[in-house]
Order: C-alpha cells, then structure tokens, then sequence
C-alpha cells in the first residue's frame, strides 16, 4: 500500500470517528434542552392552571401565554 | 506520474468539502455593539412592562421609543453577513403577531392595561427571548 493510500485511510477513520462523536454530543444535548423545556413548560402550565381557576388571569391572558 | 485511483476522488473531494467547510465561519463573529443593544433594550423592555397594569396611553411613547429601538437592532442584525439567527430571533421579538416583545405591547395597546399576575408571566417569557439573543451574541467568536 502506497504512503498515499495509508494516509487518506487515516483521514477516513478520522472523519468517521469525528463525525460519530459530533453527533453523539449533539444528541446529549438535543436531549437534555428537550428535557429542560418540558420540564419548565410543566412547571408554568401548572401555575397557569391554577392561577385560571382563582381567577387570577382570564381565559385570553392563559391562551396567549401557553401559545407563546 | 501519479494517478488516482476511482475510489479515492469521493474521499478527496470529501476532503476539499471539509477543508473548505473549515475555513469559512458559517456564522458572523461576536459584536460588541450587537451584545450591548441586545443587553440595554432587555432591561429597558423589562422595566417598561412592569408599567403594564397602568393605562397603555400613558406610556404609548416610550413604548414607540423601545420598538423603534428594537427595530434599529433587527436591521442591525440582519445587515451583517452570516448573521440570520441572530435576525430571526430579532425578527420574532419584533413582530406583533408572535408572544414577545411587540406582542406583548400589542396586547397592552389592545387591553388598556394588563394584570400583574400576565405581566409577571409574560416577562419572564420575554426576559428568555433576549437572554437567547444575547447569548448567542455572547457565544460566538471572538476575533
């Protein structure tokens, strides 16, 4: 095998290796964001809900905050 | 004379992509100036809609000041290359129909005036807004 073909068979390992754990970490952290955000929509629909019933905010204050 | 193989051309035009790729940033580099509009029109957004729950002809001026002011941002945005996030995220801060910052003033035009419980709500909504827009700002290069 010539020194050419070795070298770009190392920059094809390297590439596949880089975009493998470029896209784990893009993955991680799509997670994590998407867990975040339901999380706190969570929290906020909760208070919202609540705040609804005692009267606290009207239907319309509800709708424009939940549709963001 | 040195002859390519047919199976190395995808490999080095894989290559010439990725070198080419690397070399041109594909978003703008930070701004001070970018940073500093996005960070002042936060706090005076916040300030002015704690005014909210009072009557909406009272504050129409400052309120025409500090849209005028985020309109200068959004056009400041999007006149620098590479820089379309940072434009839409401005672009949506700005447009009446969305739930941020034109929204909510739309809203207030709208009502007359608003209750403390919303305005709470709705500004810690907005506060995120800009805390995206700047930390986008903040995230990149800085050269």
């Amino acid at each position: 095998m010539s020194d050419f073909n070795k070298y770009f068979e190392s920059l094809q390992s390297g590439l596949q290796s880089f975009a493998s754990e470029s896209w784990q970490e893009t993955m991680d952290a799509a997670l994590s964001d998407a867990g975040s955000f339901l999380n706190t929509t969570k929290d906020d629909l909760s208070k919202w809900t609540q705040a609804l019933a005692k009267g606290d905010m009207s239907k319309e204050d509800f709708a424009w905050l939940v549709a963001k | 004379m040195f002859i390519l193989k047919s199976r190395q051309i995808p490999i080095i035009a894989l290559l010439i992509f990725s070198t080419i790729l690397l070399s041109c940033a594909t978003i703008s580099p930070f701004n001070e100036t970018a940073y500093r509009m996005s960070t002042d029109i936060k706090a005076a957004a916040l300030a002015l809609m704690d005014e909210a729950n009072e009557p909406f002809d009272s504050h129409s001026a400052e309120v025409n000041t500090l849209l005028l002011e985020a309109k200068q941002a959004y056009e400041y945005a999007k006149g620098r290359p590479k820089n379309e996030l940072s434009a839409q995220q401005w672009a949506i801060m700005i447009d009446p129909e969305h739930h941020m910052l034109a929204g909510f003033f739309l809203r207030w035009k709208t009502k007359g005036f608003l209750n403390k419980f919303f305005i709470e709500e709705a500004r810690k909504q907005i506060s995120q807004g800009f805390d995206q827009i700047s930390g986008l700002e903040s995230g990149k290069i800085k050269k």
